[in-house]
């Protein structure tokens, strides 16, 4: 049994593996994204000592080289195999999911401030002066302010 | 022996260097990330890396729309109704880094902003407006909460009032002020009724009157138009009747008298009461009645020779 443990002499490919899977475990209980990249140093450690066995310093430094490269390469990486791009840019994206709309000038806008009726709210809109009632476009979002401009036509 | 504690405590470091510097954002969240206690930027949902020692994450910022439940409070309105009113905020951070750094405890401030301005806007009317006006309520207080949020990067999409409670014996009046105006609706419907009957009853005796005052009158021109068509008729009869007399010879009168006569004898023989008999007094006017209707005879057959 003593000769399957990992010494600070010896440390086996299988040992590297089993650290892998152990370390896999844990991110699943406790999710971070941080044990993931261990684990996937753990195993690509695991082939280079099953390749040429190392001294157990060599391996050691090897790993954390492996770990922080793991990190680098998954940021790279990882975001790109997501199945449909990035569905998660749809979500939470703010006052930003109403740019395009036309919407109607609640309180007129004056020097340059004013407000505006979106669905069944008020929003801070910033313009051109409009008077109240007019029909106007979102251009652009910052923060809790829209950015708006007349649709010609619309008003006199 | 030596250089393998440096290596370990090394691979520790990297360790926990890599703690430090992997940051994975859930989604709905943004974290703040501090450089020397200075905000940097916003960490977007995602796998993001900062720089380990220098870079801190600050706060994390809940970018989800939100509720607040506004607790129970009392108000009193412009005509001294004591109610209790409780509400409900929705609202959404839209810039994580001003809902970090100008606002302390931001959730607190929107309560107590909207409780406050609650009061403001309720205390100016009165208890039968805010019963309802709720939307115009909830529109105002909308206006003024999002306006005083905004430099907090924070929209508050809706407010709204969810419960007015006055107190229990203003309740009961109110009940009993609704169930008098029904009452007095009935009893007013009920008098119109009745007056509606009486003035429809008057109207149909005042036609049968009239009806019957018609009928009466176009009687009594039928009866008189009849009387004198009668009369006419009389006197054509007897103009026609003196005329053939005029034209005529005067026996032909007797001829009739004396069929008369004989006729009413009949009717008298003849009568059901037969225990008497009247019989004409003279005789002798009888005979000189069969005189005359001899006479009438002669003159009627041409004088038949004796």
């Amino acid at each position: 049994m003593g000769d399957l443990l990992p010494s600070l002499d010896r440390i086996l490919p299988g040992h590297w593996w089993v650290l892998g899977a152990v370390l896999l475990m844990l991110e699943v209980a406790a999710p971070g994204v941080f044990f993931v990249w261990l684990a996937l140093a753990s195993f690509a450690l695991g082939l280079v000592v099953f390749v040429l066995p190392l001294a157990v310093p060599l391996q050691l430094a090897l790993f954390a080289v492996l770990s922080v490269a793991a990190v680098f390469l998954g940021k790279r990486y990882v975001g790109q195999l997501a199945l449909g791009g990035q569905e998660g840019d749809r979500l939470n994206t703010g006052a930003s999911r109403l740019v395009g709309r036309t919407v109607t000038v609640t309180a007129a806008i004056q020097n340059g401030t004013g407000r505006v009726r979106v669905g069944d709210s008020e929003w801070r809109a910033t313009g051109p002066d409009t008077p109240e009632g007019a029909q106007v476009l979102i251009v652009s979002a910052e923060g809790t302010t829209l950015a708006v401009r007349e649709i010609s036509g619309t008003w006199v | 022996m030596g250089p393998l504690i440096v290596i370990v405590v090394l691979v520790l470091l990297v360790l926990i260097t890599l703690l430090a510097g992997v940051k994975s954002v859930p989604q709905g969240y943004e974290w703040t990330q501090e450089r020397f206690g200075k905000y940097q930027r916003s960490l977007k949902p995602g796998l993001n890396l900062i720089i380990p020692y220098i870079d801190k994450i600050g706060r994390r910022v809940n970018m989800m729309e939100q509720v607040l439940d506004v607790p129970s409070q009392e108000v009193i309105t412009q005509d001294n109704a004591l109610i209790t009113v409780d509400g409900v905020v929705f609202y959404q951070v839209l810039d994580s880094a001003k809902a970090s750094y100008e606002v302390r405890h931001l959730e607190q401030a929107t309560l107590n902003l909207t409780m406050t301005n609650i009061r403001t806007v309720m205390g100016g009317m009165t208890l039968d407006d805010l019963l309802s006006n709720r939307d115009s309520i909830n529109a105002r207080l909308l206006a003024v909460v999002d306006e005083a949020t905004e430099p907090w990067g924070v929209k508050v999409t809706r407010i709204e009032v969810k419960d007015i409670k006055p107190p229990a014996d203003l309740v009961a009046s109110m009940g009993r002020q609704m169930k008098a105006e029904r009452e007095k609706r009935a009893n007013i419907l009920d008098a119109e009724g009745f007056r509606q009957a009486a003035i429809l009853k008057a109207e149909g005796e005042k036609q049968a009157e009239i009806l019957s005052a018609e009928g009466r009158r176009q009687a009594a021109f039928l009866n008189a138009e009849a009387r004198e068509r009668e009369a006419a008729a009389e006197a054509e009869a007897t103009r026609m009747v003196s005329e053939a007399i005029a034209s005529g010879n005067a026996q032909a009168i007797n001829y009739f008298i004396a069929q008369r006569y004989v006729d009413a004898l009949k009717d008298i023989a003849t009568a059901p009461n037969q225990k008497t008999l009247i019989l004409p007094i003279e005789a002798t006017s009888i005979l000189g009645s069969l005189q005359g209707i001899a006479e009438v005879a002669k003159e009627a057959f041409g004088g038949t020779k004796r």
